[in-house]
């Protein structure tokens, strides 16, 4: 019974955070590409903006404020600090179809 | 002794301290100085972090396999000739497309401005000036007739027929070349899937032996000063010269033969003898004559069975030499 309880929460427990971040990833790239995101940010690498990894490690654990911050950045497009020190607008993505917009956080989120 | 050793120990230390530390400046390297963001280093040619800085590897169209090897995105530069940093003659992203400031210094929402030269498809930079970037070193040789040519008077640019930042180069592979060629000339394209062409479906021929698409002092922007010249250049048993001329080789093979392709082997532009009678139509000297051509009967023809001298028959059947003979008794070019 003790084992039948402790494998069904490790299943719970896997599913639930599988789902945590269950994205479309071609969907969220074709996404990005197509309102140039990757002109300022990489995946790995450090352009005018921050890496995505940068960004998904800093809201390691708080995906909750990750998500706020990055949906305020992508729809109102405000004034971002760059990685060089200036400032500018950030852009605003092309769509307003929120399921869009959160699985291209999650993803980003994900790496 | 033991102290003195020690004291050497301590000085080679310390030296080779500052010796690190004077390296470690000379190398720019400061410590408690963040290293430069890896869109400040130039990727492939010299100065081209300006470019590749935002147009790198995810330059490529999305679904796509990787840009180095198919779809050519901005790095595939470095695997043409143009992405050579060995040579010094090798030019940057900005020799081509510009200073483009206000593309570089482009802020906030929207989209950048399109580089001074910009080369795609809907581009507004106009050909001449498109043509200029690629001019300003491909200059002479095969190129000197461009100004003036049908290409250039019809704006065609480089970069209409080339792909400069891909590794291969469909105009440039004979295999491939007329692929580029037929999206304009769409009536020889018809032309060469004919019963009698030149082998460019072969792969063994390509336009470019025939014209020089950059401009050429001869009709048909052809390699040579004239037609004949330029078919002579393979057909080279047809230049003669020929004791027995027949003027017509001499002058213009184009008299008989279309280029391109025909339902006619070999590549002709009416049936023998029908083509043959547009110049002969006196009567024919073996038998009975043809009769009246100018009646407007081909070949004599004039009721439903042909004679036996008459419609249908193959002129070359005997006169075979129709280019010309060399032979004592060749005059009507039958041996």
């Amino acid at each position: 019974m003790k084992l039948l309880t402790l494998v069904s929460a490790t299943v719970l427990a896997l599913s639930l955070s599988s789902g945590a971040y269950a994205f479309d990833e071609d969907a969220a790239k074709k996404l990005a590409k197509s309102n140039d995101c990757f002109k300022c940010h990489a995946i790995d690498k450090t352009k005018k903006g921050p890496s995505y990894k940068k960004i998904a490690a800093k809201y390691k654990g708080k995906a909750a404020e990750g998500e706020t911050k990055m949906m305020k950045n992508i729809t109102t497009g405000p004034t971002v600090k760059l990685e060089d020190g200036t400032e500018e607008e950030h852009k605003v993505i092309d769509t307003k179809d929120q399921k869009e917009l959160k699985n291209l956080i999650d993803w980003i989120l994900a790496q | 002794m033991k102290l003195s050793r020690y004291a050497a120990f301590l000085w080679c230390v310390l030296v080779g301290a500052a010796g690190i530390g004077s390296v470690a400046q000379a190398a720019g390297v400061t410590p408690g100085v963040a290293k430069p963001a890896a869109s400040d280093k130039d990727l492939i040619l010299k100065g081209d972090a300006k470019c590749t800085g935002c147009h790198d590897e995810a330059d490529e169209p999305t679904g796509r396999a990787t840009m180095l090897e198919l779809n050519p995105g901005v790095l595939a530069i470095a695997t043409t000739r143009h992405g050579v940093k060995g040579d010094s003659r090798t030019p940057s992203c900005v020799n081509c497309h510009g200073d483009s400031e206000k593309h570089v210094g482009h802020k906030g929402k929207g989209k950048p401005p399109a580089p001074d030269r910009s080369f795609r498809k809907a581009t507004e930079t106009p050909a001449v000036e498109r043509n200029d970037a690629c001019l300003t070193c491909h200059k002479g040789d095969q190129r000197t007739h461009w100004e003036g040519s049908q290409h250039a008077n019809n704006d065609v640019a480089c970069n209409s027929c080339h792909k400069i930042h891909g590794e291969h180069d469909k105009v440039r592979n004979k295999k491939t070349q007329a692929e580029v060629c037929f999206t304009c000339h769409k009536a020889e394209r018809t032309q060469t899937h004919r019963v009698s062409t030149h082998p460019l479906a072969a792969g063994k021929m390509a336009c470019s032996d025939c014209h020089n698409l950059h401009g050429s002092a001869g009709p048909k922007m052809l390699k040579k000063n004239t037609l004949n010249e330029t078919c002579f250049t393979c057909h080279a048993e047809k230049r003669g010269p020929f004791l027995w001329e027949h003027q017509p080789v001499a002058e213009d093979c184009s008299s008989c033969h279309t280029p391109h392709g025909s339902n006619i082997s070999p590549l002709l532009k009416s049936r023998a003898p029908f083509m043959c009678s547009e110049c002969h139509d006196g009567p024919h000297n073996s038998k009975a004559p043809y009769g009246p051509v100018a009646a407007g009967n081909q070949a004599g023809f004039t009721g439903t069975n042909p004679t036996e001298n008459a419609g249908g028959r193959g002129c070359m059947n005997c006169h075979s030499m129709i280019h010309g003979s060399n032979h004592p008794a060749g005059a009507l070019l039958h041996r």
